[in-house]
This record gives structure tokens, sequence and C-alpha cells, in this order.
């Protein structure tokens, strides 16, 4: 064999070696590019169907709302007067009104938690998220230290008390909720939750009860302000 | 020599073969594979949109069915001239605006937050805007006498949460991102200062958020729009 066929024939193999690996990288690119294009539209189709179950379920809710209206508009027009069914449908509307913008006492399962000074003193914020919580596992009515927690209800610091609709409060702090009893205390407990993150600093206990009473907030127009407040006419 | 130059162009043959056989399936179901879903997204995008509009035509007939109700009720108490009921009409019709289930307008101001537009940190957590930040502000607003309150439109009532899901926040059940705008209404003066003292919201703007603060002469503040019967279905009254 001459040298120079030798030559030509390792020049041969480098530029094959030289194509096989710039061919490898291609397609391992390729590859690469092809699953991160289908995790992403996963993941919009994820987000998309968890969208429209949702709205399917609201727009159920919706009908069934309609069909009730319906009915009752049609008992409006053909009632007698003195009706007893008009009457007895707008009590039922003012006694949820009033038990939704917590003017009543009510009573239901649920938690009482209480938060007390440990190592460090209860600062609002912290009570502030744990009623979060509470209202994101489903909670339906909560007071702090029996003061119902309300739309407007603030939660203030101002050392050495904690402002809850304008009252001073000092810890301990009992917490009540009305909602699932097993849905608010895991949500609370969960890892990484808020509990476990304020465990470190103060003493914290955590009891359900097939009977927790929370109270109305008072009506005197302290808590429940609505003179700035008209009512929109024209959009 | 010789027969170790054949192996080796043998492997490198068999390398080759493989490799195109690859590259061809890859292509081939790159391609199969995006046309389906793209059908699929497709479908569920118009599927969204179609519940979406029904989900608006509902509720202007409900609003409508509310006037009419409105109506029939106001006439039916004028011909019978009903006392009592309309007494309870009235005690109704103020309890609506106690328990943010009426539209209503007054002073106040508007908020709006924005994630920061800077990406120049080792800490991006600070560059976007919290479920924490929210909730510190909202109850801060209610501390200077907030009396009606909506973020991107949802009335803010007793039990609405502010949850953060990722890059969204999660307020009365329903997702939201960025821009946030706070309608607020309440004394300008008071709810102004008191965002201008806020420790929280220096820090924000310090890290490059942005919040812009107008005071307003009328702001309008939307009802809460959600099933009022299921929101309080484990409440028992006490007698």
């Amino acid at each position: 064999m001459s040298i120079r066929k030798s030559i030509s024939k390792n020049v041969a193999i480098t530029i094959i070696c030289l194509i096989l690996g710039l061919m490898i990288a291609l397609q391992y690119r390729s590859i690469n590019y092809n699953e991160s294009v289908s995790s992403y539209q996963n993941m919009r189709e994820e987000v998309l169907k968890e969208e429209l179950i949702k709205l399917q379920r609201s727009n159920a809710d919706l009908r069934t709302k309609l069909q009730e209206m319906e009915e009752e508009l049609r008992s409006y027009q053909t009632a007698q007067a003195g009706s007893k069914e008009v009457y007895d449908n707008l009590q039922k509307e003012l006694d949820n009104m009033r038990i939704f913008a917590g003017l009543t006492d009510v009573k239901g399962k649920g938690l009482i938690i209480t938060v007390e000074d440990d190592f460090f003193t209860v600062i609002g914020t912290d009570i502030l998220a744990i009623v979060n919580e509470l209202k994101a596992a489903g909670a339906q009515a909560i007071s702090i230290n029996d003061e119902r927690y309300v739309a407007m209800t603030e939660i203030r610091d101002a050392p050495p008390y904690i402002m809850v609709n304008g009252v001073q409060m000092t810890s301990p702090f009992t917490i009540k909720a009305i909602g699932d009893p097993e849905q608010l205390e895991h949500s609370l407990k969960m890892a990484y939750g808020v509990i476990e993150k304020l465990d470190d600093y103060y003493k914290i206990t955590i009891k359900t009860s097939d009977e927790v009473i929370i109270p109305k907030v008072r009506d005197d127009g302290t808590v429940i302000k609505t003179n700035l407040l008209n009512p929109v006419t024209s959009n | 020599m010789k027969k170790a130059g054949s192996f080796l162009i043998l492997i490198m043959y068999v390398l080759l073969g493989i490799l195109i056989a690859l590259q061809y399936k890859t292509t081939l179901y790159s391609k199969k594979e995006r046309a389906a879903t793209s059908l699929s997204l497709e479908k569920l995008i118009a599927q969204v949109n179609e519940e979406k509009k029904t989900e608006e035509e509902l509720l202007a007939k409900i609003d409508e069915y509310n006037r009419k109700k409105e109506e029939y009720l106001e006439s039916y108490i004028e011909i019978n001239d009903d006392n009592k009921l309309r007494e309870l009409w009235n005690s109704i019709n103020d309890l609506r605006m106690k328990a943010g289930l009426v539209d209503v307008e007054g002073p106040g101001l508007i908020i709006e937050m924005d994630d920061a537009l800077t990406r120049d940190t080792d800490k991006p957590s600070k560059l976007i805007i919290h479920d924490g930040d929210l909730r510190i502000i909202v109850n801060e607003l209610k501390s200077a006498g907030a009396q009606a309150i909506s973020i991107k439109g949802e009335r803010i009532v007793a039990m609405s949460e502010l949850v953060c899901a990722g890059p969204t926040i999660i307020i009365n059940k329903e997702r939201y991102a960025v821009p946030y705008v706070i309608h607020v209404i309440g004394p300008p003066d008071a709810l102004y200062e008191s965002m201008m003292k806020s420790d929280r919201i220096n820090r924000m703007r310090k890290e490059g958020i942005r919040i812009t603060i107008t005071k307003v002469n009328r702001v309008v503040v939307p009802k809460y729009n959600k099933n009022l019967t299921r929101a309080i279905n484990k409440l028992e009254v006490v007698k």
C-alpha cells in the first residue's frame, strides 16, 4: 500500500467522523427541541382544559340560578294580594344577605385555632396570613377573638395591641372558622404551609369542632360604613 | 491494518444508518404531533371562547331578570299597598349596599401595580408582585377607612382570598395576572396618605415594581357576582 493511499483514506475517515459528529449533535438538539415544544403545548392545554371545566361548571350554576329566578318572577306575576309566598321569598333573601354580610350569629362545623406569644409577640400580618389561608380553603365565616371578619375588617398592628374592627386585642388570639374541618386543617398544616412557618415563633393549637359559633359583627355604623357609597345608576 | 480500517468503516455506516432512520422518525413524529396538538389546542380555545360568550349572555339575562323582579315587586307593593312587604323590600335594598351586592361609586383611589421592568438582580422574586403584597396593601386600605374595594373587578367581600398560583393570583376563586388594578372607595386623603406611608409599597417601589396611585372623585366598584347561597351553605343561623 502506498503512503499516498493511506493518507487519503485517513482523510476520508476523518471527514466522515466529522459529519457523523455533526449529525449526532443535530439529532440531539432536535429531540430536545421537540420535547420542550410539546411540554409547552401540554402545559397550555392543561391550563385551557382547567379553564374550560371551570367555565362549564359556573355556567351550569348560572343556568340553575336563572331557572330559579324565572320561577320566582312567575310567582310575583301571578301572586294574589297579601301572598305569603312573595313575603317568604323576600324574607329568605333578606336572611341570606344578612348571613353573607356577617350580620347574623352563625354556627357550623369548623376549626378553632389559638395563636399565643412565645418566642415572639404575635403580629397582625401573621394573623392575616392564617385568615387568608382559611378563606382559600373554603371557610364561610371567620372571627378573631369573637370579632367577626367582614369585608372591610382590618387587622392592624398598634403595639402592644392588634386592632380588629377597631377593637384592641392581645395574645392569645382565638381564630374561629366555619367550613369543612378536614380541608381547613389540611390546608393550614400542609408542608411549607402557614402553620409550619409560624410554629417556630408562636404557640399554636388547632382543634376541629362540630359546633363552632361565630358572633355577628356590631352594626352601629363603625365597622360597616356606607356613607361614601352611592349605587351606580348609569355606566 | 486493512482489516481494522474496514471494521471502522462498517461501524460508521451502521451508525449513519441508525442516525438517518432516527432523524426521519423524529421529523415525521414531530410533524404529526404538532398537527395533533395544535388541532386540539384550537378546539379548546374555541370551546373556551364559546363558554365565555355563554357566560356573558347568562349574566346579562340575570341582570334583566333582576330588573324585572324589581319592577314586578314594586308594582305589586304599590297595587296592593302592602306596607309589611314595602318595609321588607326597603331593608333588602339597604342591605345590598352593606353586603357588597350592588355596584357602587364614590370618591377614592385607583391603584395600578405591575411587575418591575428590570431583570438586573440576583433576587428575581423581588421583581414581581406577590399575593402577600396585595393582602397587606388591601389590609392597609381597610385600616385607612376603605368602604368598598375591588381588584381586577372582583369585589372584596368577607371571604375573598388572595392566593398565589404560579405567576398569577387567585381572587374569589378566579385567576388574575398583572397588572393589578385596585379600585377603592373611601376618604381619598386618608387612603392616599396611608399608601404613601406604607412600608410595603415603599419597599416594592425600591425594587422597581411600578405602582401608580391616583386620587379620584369617582371610582366604580362592581358588585360581588358569585353564587350567594353557595357562599353560606355551611352556616346555620344561631337562634
